[in-house]
């Protein structure tokens, strides 16, 4: 579908009410550290760019990926954190014999996933009065080109266009960048917009 | 008599999070399960006063799996404790026989509050 600017407003406010809910769960989960936030950038480009979409395609990161599906709407969503920003999160959630890749810090980062992409979800289901469901995450640490390239070459029926919502936080002093894929499948960009009354 | 527990969430470091607050909080952890369908195998095990039940996980769904429960036995207590907060699934999960249910993350209290309201 065309996207126009009243679309493309409906996807910022989205994302700015998402990037809000994301950074107060984070916060709760850091034991109430204040996390500040910059207006999240939200960008939509074709499908054949997501490879570089994030900058460098060589960059380490590590993406949880979730599919969400309900009421006629179908997308896949994945959280994108360059490696060093998952791992400086890990080590401040999990106790400090724990190595940051291993088992326990795999795990934390998917339920760091479930968490933040639900507080998007969150936000969507409450904007279109949709109820989505999620699925399970799943992980991948690898180079940023070759990891979001094998998500695309898996999915049939998507929409020509992918949704990329770059958030930054500020916490402990430094920045943290977390980069958010929304894949909607055909159709499913339509109905939201249609529920929402902007065509 | 002993307060157990079973929970059942499919991320090990949610499961852990949830044991060390349930044990300051009483209760004995009897069993950890990963999915709906050791939920529900487990329950009927082990029969423990109270499930924590996670509603997103693979092979069968935490709604499902207190359906299940519920079915085998009316008594049975489930806390739901999921990052999905949206009303139609909080509806949804307190339909399917849930006590309660706590939105991810959350803080130890809110589990204790939750325990609190049980036991009452």
């Amino acid at each position: 579908m065309i996207i126009n600017e009243c679309h493309k407003d409906l996807l910022a406010e989205l994302a700015s009410i998402g990037a809000g809910n994301a950074a107060t769960a984070l916060s709760q989960m850091l034991q109430d550290q204040v996390i500040t936030l910059q207006v999240p950038e939200v960008k939509i480009a074709p499908l054949q760019d997501i490879p570089a979409s994030l900058g460098d395609p060589e960059q380490e990161v590590a993406a949880v990926l979730l599919e969400a599906s309900g009421d006629g709407v179908s997308l896949t969503v994945v959280l994108v954190l360059s490696l060093q920003a998952a791992v400086q999160l890990i080590t401040r959630l999990l106790p400090e014999d724990c190595d940051p890749l291993g088992e326990m810090g795999s795990s934390l980062l998917m339920e760091l996933g479930n968490i933040l992409v639900s507080s998007y979800l969150g936000a969507l289901s409450t904007m279109t009065g949709f109820t989505l469901r999620l699925t399970p995450p799943s992980l991948g640490l690898d180079m940023a080109g070759a990891l979001l390239g094998s998500v695309i070459a898996e999915k049939m029926m998507l929409e020509d266009n992918f949704i990329l919502i770059k958030n930054t936080m500020h916490a402990f002093n430094e920045d943290i960048e977390g980069n958010l894929l929304l894949l909607p499948e055909t159709g499913s960009l339509e109905k939201i917009y249609r529920q929402m009354g902007v065509c | 008599m002993e307060k157990t527990v079973l929970i059942v969430d499919d991320t090990a470091f949610m499961r852990m999070t949830l044991k060390n607050i349930l044990v300051s909080n009483g209760y004995t952890v009897v069993g950890e399960g990963e999915d709906g369908i050791q939920a529900v195998n487990l329950y009927k095990k082990l029969r423990p006063s109270l499930v924590t039940m996670d509603i997103t996980m693979p092979n069968m769904d935490g709604i499902k799996a207190i359906k299940e429960i519920i079915e085998y036995d009316d008594q049975a207590v489930i806390i739901v404790v999921s990052a999905m907060g949206q009303k139609a699934l909080v509806i949804d999960a307190l339909n399917a026989g849930a006590k309660d249910f706590v939105v991810k993350p959350f803080q130890p209290d809110r589990i204790a509050e939750a325990l609190q309201k049980i036991n009452n």
